[in-house]
């Protein structure tokens, strides 16, 4: 896969560093701050996650979707366009791509009912939709392939010989990296590396308590996520790749896998930084709606 | 659409007509393919949005190269290399009579496309002589990816309802949806027979299996198999295994990768060729 990823439009054109995307986000920035902007871009990929959800398609449509937004706002502001609409048609596009196109009617109808429960309208009809299709594919230049930790997820785990439970634990943390910008700035199988790191680590690392409940809510959208993502915080954050102390046998093992991995330790790293960073932030996130309704309210006016 | 200037229309793909033009800046001469979008309740259609996502990811000297999308207010223009003719108007004007070097290289250049393709996961699903683009220079080059999709994708099943019947794989015939890269491989070699001027109804002897696809029936009517030397004079030894025991496999597992096939004896001298030509750009 990595041979073919590098000449890919998306290994060629869609890997940004971290500065090029702050000087993307210079016109919303006027408005609101990197943070908020952070909390906007979990809030829509939660609709976008919601969307996906009601449509009952795959995850890697739901994780297309989202990666076309995000591409799309390299390019545009929020304050100048309607995420609403392009959210939506992110999902039409990518239900188109993945080989499971859906009607634009029920693209919408999920919509209206999705905004509902977040006590907004969607007014947009059939025609508006196709139209944003268009201004969607200009705006990606025609790149619709994307490529996906999953795949890579699938590869490494089944190499290191990982459990089952490790690799569905890995899986929703890939699932939870969308609501980040990790998909604009890393080669998705070093996303994949991450998170399966994050997980072994987790299991393996001193702080690892033995309560493996908190699974699948790492994906819900309930009131435990905050205790979920702080426990999962504390006990990765203890098993940074460049930090010795306290090592399981196991953990050694493993890190010494990685190492003969070809990716960058650092990114692998940096990637776990901001996974940690994200459940923290997003735990906060279910509790204060009327938070983002604030930020939303002064970037889209 | 005033960048270029239409010249002829060459005929209607699946899902819109095409022109031959000339870019009035550069004077290239290109290729255009129109779809229409008014009466389209659906967005840009799936074809279009397939043929257009492949091709943007598959760059090589066997696939026809797509150089820009246009669009206007209710169109959708996919501007590509321009190729004189095709392999079905080939072999017509040649009434079927190609020398054994032509058929060769045109067959090489035709697997080289393929193998491109399945190395990076796409089953291009509709080859067929019509689909395989030529030029003054003998170059043939894989066109018309509207039916094609990237593979690898988990689904459950593929659509049975693809590629042109005569070129369809007999375990897709029957209702197979587990294909994979050998239906393009089955139309390969298809492509390959027809160019060279059989086999026998298919039984559980020579296809173990077959009589469990959906499709089959019990009362098809039998053909034994001619031997492909007395039909096929074009063909020397090699190129009849090649073609009768490595492409057209009836069982899908037995056919040749389109990557293996390229190593075939029957390829000999152009491998030697193209190495000799590779080491001498190299060492200038």
């Amino acid at each position: 896969m990595a041979a073919n990823f590098w000449t890919s439009t998306h290994g060629t054109n869609w890997l940004l560093s971290r500065q090029a995307l702050a000087d993307c986000r210079k016109i919303d920035r006027q408005y609101v701050t990197e943070q908020d902007l952070i909390k906007v871009n979990i809030w829509f990929a939660q609709i976008i996650t919601d969307l996906g959800r009601n449509l009952q398609v795959r995850q890697v449509i739901i994780a297309t979707a989202i990666t076309y937004f995000k591409r799309f706002y390299t390019k545009n502001s929020f304050r100048n366009t309607e995420p609403n609409l392009v959210a939506a048609t992110c999902m039409y596009l990518a239900c188109k791509i993945e080989e499971s196109p859906q009607h634009i009617k029920s693209i919408i109808g999920d919509m209206k009912s999705i905004m509902q429960e977040r006590g907004e309208p969607f007014a947009y009809d059939n025609q508006k939709v196709a139209e944003m299709e268009f201004y969607l594919l200009e705006e990606l230049d025609f790149n619709m392939i994307v490529y996906h930790p999953y795949r890579s997820l699938m590869t490494l785990a089944q190499d290191l010989g990982t459990k089952n439970e490790d690799v569905q634990w890995a899986w929703y943390v890939i699932n939870d990296s969308y609501r980040t910008d990790m998909c604009l700035l890393y080669p998705p199988h070093v996303v994949a590396a991450a998170a399966l790191y994050l997980q072994i680590a987790l299991r393996g690392g001193a702080q690892y308590d033995g309560d493996y409940s908190l699974t699948s809510s790492s994906t819900a959208n309930n009131g435990n996520a905050g205790v979920t993502t702080r426990k999962r915080g504390a006990a990765a954050s203890n098993s940074n790749p460049n930090s010795s102390n306290n090592e399981t046998p196991k953990v050694k093992d493993i890190r010494s896998w990685f190492a003969q991995l070809n990716v960058d330790l650092e990114q692998i790293t940096d990637i776990v930084q901001e996974i940690i960073s994200l459940y923290n932030l997003w735990g906060e996130e279910d509790k204060q709606n009327e938070k983002i309704r604030e930020i939303l309210t002064r970037l889209l006016k | 659409m005033d960048k270029y200037q239409k010249i002829e229309k060459l005929g209607e793909g699946t899902y819109g007509i095409v022109y031959k033009a000339q870019n009035r800046d550069s004077n290239e001469v290109v290729a255009l393919k129109r779809i229409r979008l008014d009466n389209e309740e659906e967005g840009v259609p799936c074809t279009a949005i397939r043929e257009i996502s492949l091709l943007k990811e598959l760059k090589h000297p066997n696939i026809v190269r797509l150089y820009d999308v246009l669009h206007t207010e209710k169109k959708l223009t996919l501007v590509f290399e321009y190729l004189d003719s095709d392999l079905k108007k080939f072999l017509d004007t040649y009434g079927g009579d190609l020398d054994k070097d032509t058929i060769k290289q045109l067959m090489y250049q035709l697997l080289k496309g393929i193998a491109f393709c399945h190395e990076h996961r796409v089953l291009h699903r509709d080859l067929k002589p019509q689909n395989l683009l030529i030029n003054k220079r003998g170059e043939l080059k894989l066109a018309d990816f509207g039916l094609a999709r990237a593979f690898g994708i988990p689904v459950r099943s593929y659509s049975h309802e693809v590629v042109t019947l005569w070129y369809r794989a007999p375990d897709v015939l029957m209702g197979s949806r587990q294909y994979s890269t050998s239906i393009d491989v089955w139309s390969a070699g298809c492509i390959f027979a027809e160019m060279a001027s059989v086999l026998g109804t298919p039984t559980e002897e020579t296809w173990p299996g077959v009589s469990q696809l959906p499709e089959y029936k019990s009362d098809f009517t039998t053909y034994n198999r001619i031997p492909l030397e007395s039909l096929l004079p074009k063909l020397d030894s090699s190129g009849i295994d090649l073609l009768s025991q490595q492409l057209i496999k009836y069982q899908p597992e037995k056919r040749l990768s389109a990557e293996d096939a390229l190593q075939h004896p029957y390829f000999e001298e152009i491998r030697k060729k193209e190495q000799s030509s590779q080491a001498a750009a190299s060492s200038v």
